[in-house]
């Protein structure tokens, strides 16, 4: 029996139903590591990404035998994960609000320097390189800064390269809502890293 | 193409997902409008900065347990290798229902039995099993649906003052009670001390209520008690044998056990003297009759038993007791009214049943209960309710352990509603309903008196609109 040398998702998924563990293995290498920042933004909290990747792998391995291929095997993770993201700024809801003491994180989940100690020394920055360092967190920062229906809308498409219609079916809402709030995430983005437009027309 | 339409759109074209034909109508717009271009320049930055958002890597071993979930998952999921081992299991267990018949003697049997099994270890059939034997237990236990009464509820259960429910005559069965009154002190005292007393010393009646039948022998009748007869008097042989006779058989429609605190005969017994005899028979209360002498009794009961009044419905008379020396004339005229009863000659028995229990002779105190009964079902049967209902009230409150008690209580009911009195109808039925033997019969003379309350209510609304037409007629007039 001669295996698909690249598999679409769906047909991994009924190999896994079938008891193929390593088809499941597949999928994990293909959306893991897109699936961990869609949550790690979500969340913004690395312990939390980690527990809540975990629970969607679970999930999937739980009731994949539900899954009966109406849709893409993307927009059924993307949903599963969306909907523990929400329960889950359900319950952080109010612990929501940064407060300025309150430590950054750096990419690694690692405390960072408060937001204060940023605004004093925002400065023309000399080094390229801790330009470009300072512009990735800056972009974190902003994208997680985001509205939540802006925010998820903006990974699944940067993330996971969804198209807009798939992310539509994801959100729930018309293709052309989720389009608009691309433009306003975008319009956001661009907005809250002015201060590195320099920069950016380098990245031109 | 305008602006508007231009920023809708402006997303497409950035990511490169508009048609052909839609993609050069929005580049030619953008060539022409500045607003646009400047619309379109800060998606395209925002963009740009969207590509420099840094991916985290994920943890090394974070997904672990996950895979190790899938792993067992798919294992459980995978299909079981065919191998000829288990072609050949999957054929044994196929095989049963086939090779079974081979064994006959147990095979449709052992079938039939592996299938009830299966069917009766399930727990929903045990709870019902379960569920239906309590109901059938419960149902055994009633008397409509046994067809026999081995526990007697027929004979008594009868509520007792203060809405207690007496013990069944059956289970508890009345003994004469080893007691007698010391003669020279007036106080009771165990039988057994009468071996030491003296023989000669008189004794004091007692009344039927307060004591045995033997309190009531004459004082020349006493002896020393031989209890193997030797030395004894005829009387007390005659004795002997009526209370043995009577404890072992004691029949329904008999007073199973006399009230032994009647205010009266205490009274009675405190102030009479040791041996002071009673006064004539007119001044005594009915109920302080004294007992007839063991000896009629005995010889009443070997003449008559089994004489039971066939009218009535679950009492059986006392048996009727033949004269003994000259003492049986109460007896005579129960005989007499029973038989007047049964010829439906109500009125001259209510009179002779009413002269036994004003005037009862020595042997007729067994009697008393049954003659009044039947006292008051013969003045009921000649309309005189009023009189009935005295009669059923003095049995009722005389006897209250008398078995023919409910069938009086819903008898009394009767004579209250013909009277009217509707609420002491109710309350007699609302007693006898609350006895098993009778209590579906009480229970549709509620209904019929509920009717009749009805009725009741109704009438006097009829009766003013009745007496008013012809005032208004009149008016009009």
């Amino acid at each position: 029996m001669s295996h698909d040398p690249d598999p679409s998702d769906e047909e991994l998924l009924r190999r896994f139903n079938q008891g193929d563990a390593d088809a499941f293995a597949t999928l994990v290498g293909r959306y893991q590591r897109p699936l961990y920042n869609f949550i790690l933004r979500s969340v913004r909290r690395t312990d939390r990404a980690d527990e809540l990747l975990q629970d969607v792998f679970m999930k999937v391995v739980q009731r994949s035998q539900d899954f009966k291929g109406n849709s893409k095997f993307s927009t059924w993770l993307y949903t599963i994960a969306r909907n523990l993201c929400i329960d889950h700024s359900r319950k952080m809801v109010f612990r929501r609000h940064k407060s300025l003491d309150a430590p950054t994180r750096s990419d690694g989940g690692d405390e960072g320097p408060t937001l204060l100690d940023r605004q004093a020394s925002d400065g023309p920055a000399t080094d390229r390189a801790v330009i470009a360092e300072s512009l990735r967190g800056r972009i974190a920062d902003a994208v997680e800064e985001l509205p939540e229906e802006q925010k998820e809308v903006f990974l699944m498409r940067h993330v996971q390269g969804m198209a807009f219609k798939e992310i539509a079916a994801v959100v729930g809402v018309p293709e052309n809502t989720v389009k608009s709030r691309m433009r306003y995430a975008l319009e956001r983005l661009q907005r809250a890293l002015e201060d590195y437009r320099g920069y950016v027309e380098e990245l031109k | 193409m305008e602006d508007e339409d231009f920023t809708d759109r402006m997303v497409e074209l950035l990511y490169a997902e508009l048609p052909a034909s839609d993609e050069e109508a929005m580049r030619a717009h953008l060539a022409r409008s500045e607003a646009a271009r400047e619309a379109f320049a800060r998606v395209e930055e925002g963009q740009r900065l969207a590509e420099q958002l840094p991916l985290s890597e994920v943890p090394a071993g974070l997904l672990d347990g996950v895979m190790a979930a899938a792993r067992e998952a798919a294992a459980e999921r995978a299909p079981a290798p065919v191998s000829e081992p288990a072609v050949q299991s999957a054929a044994e267990r196929a095989a049963p229902a086939q090779a079974e018949p081979a064994d006959e003697d147990t095979g449709a049997w052992g079938g039939f039995l592996q299938w009830i099994g299966g069917f009766a270890a399930r727990p929903q059939f045990a709870m019902a099993m379960m569920l239906l034997l309590m109901i059938g237990i419960g149902m055994w236990y009633l008397p409509d649906f046994r067809g026999t009464d081995p526990a007697g509820s027929q004979a008594i259960i009868d509520p007792a003052p203060g809405d207690e429910v007496g013990p069944s005559a059956s289970l508890q069965p009345a003994e004469p009670l080893a007691l007698e009154t010391d003669p020279r002190t007036g106080r009771i005292r165990p039988r057994a001390e009468e071996e030491a007393d003296p023989p000669t010393t008189p004794r004091r009646p007692s009344t039927p209520e307060a004591g045995s039948e033997t309190d009531a022998v004459p004082v020349d009748a006493v002896a020393v008690r031989d209890p193997e007869g030797v030395g004894s008097t005829p009387e007390e042989a005659l004795r002997d044998e009526a209370e043995a006779e009577t404890d072992d058989d004691v029949g329904a429609g008999e007073v199973l056990t006399e009230p032994l605190a009647d205010p009266r005969a205490l009274a009675l017994q405190t102030d009479l003297a040791p041996g002071q005899a009673l006064a004539a028979q007119g001044e005594r209360a009915p109920a302080l009759a004294p007992s007839p002498p063991p000896s009629a009794v005995a010889s009443a009961q070997q003449a008559d038993r089994g004489a039971a009044d066939l009218d009535s419905v679950g009492i059986e008379s006392a048996p009727m007791p033949a004269m003994a020396d000259g003492q049986g004339s109460a007896s005579a005229t129960y005989a007499r009214g029973m038989e007047r009863y049964r010829a439906r000659e109500y009125r001259a028995a209510a009179e002779d049943f009413a002269s036994v229990v004003q005037r009862p002779g020595a042997d007729a105190a067994r009697l008393l209960p049954s003659a009044m009964h039947h006292q008051a079902r013969s003045e009921r049967a000649v309309g005189s309710c009023g009189a009935a209902v005295r009669t059923y009230e003095g049995l009722l409150a005389r006897y209250p352990a008398y078995s023919g008690r409910p069938e009086a209580m819903i008898e009394a009911a009767d004579c209250y509603r013909r009277l009217g009195q509707l609420s002491a109808a109710r309350r007699h039925l609302e007693r006898a309903s609350q006895v098993p033997s009778v209590a579906s019969r009480a229970q549709q003379e509620l209904t019929r008196l509920a009717m009749a309350e009805r009725a009741a209510d109704r009438q006097p609304a009829s009766a003013t609109s009745v007496a008013a037409e012809p005032a208004e007629a009149a008016t009009e007039q």
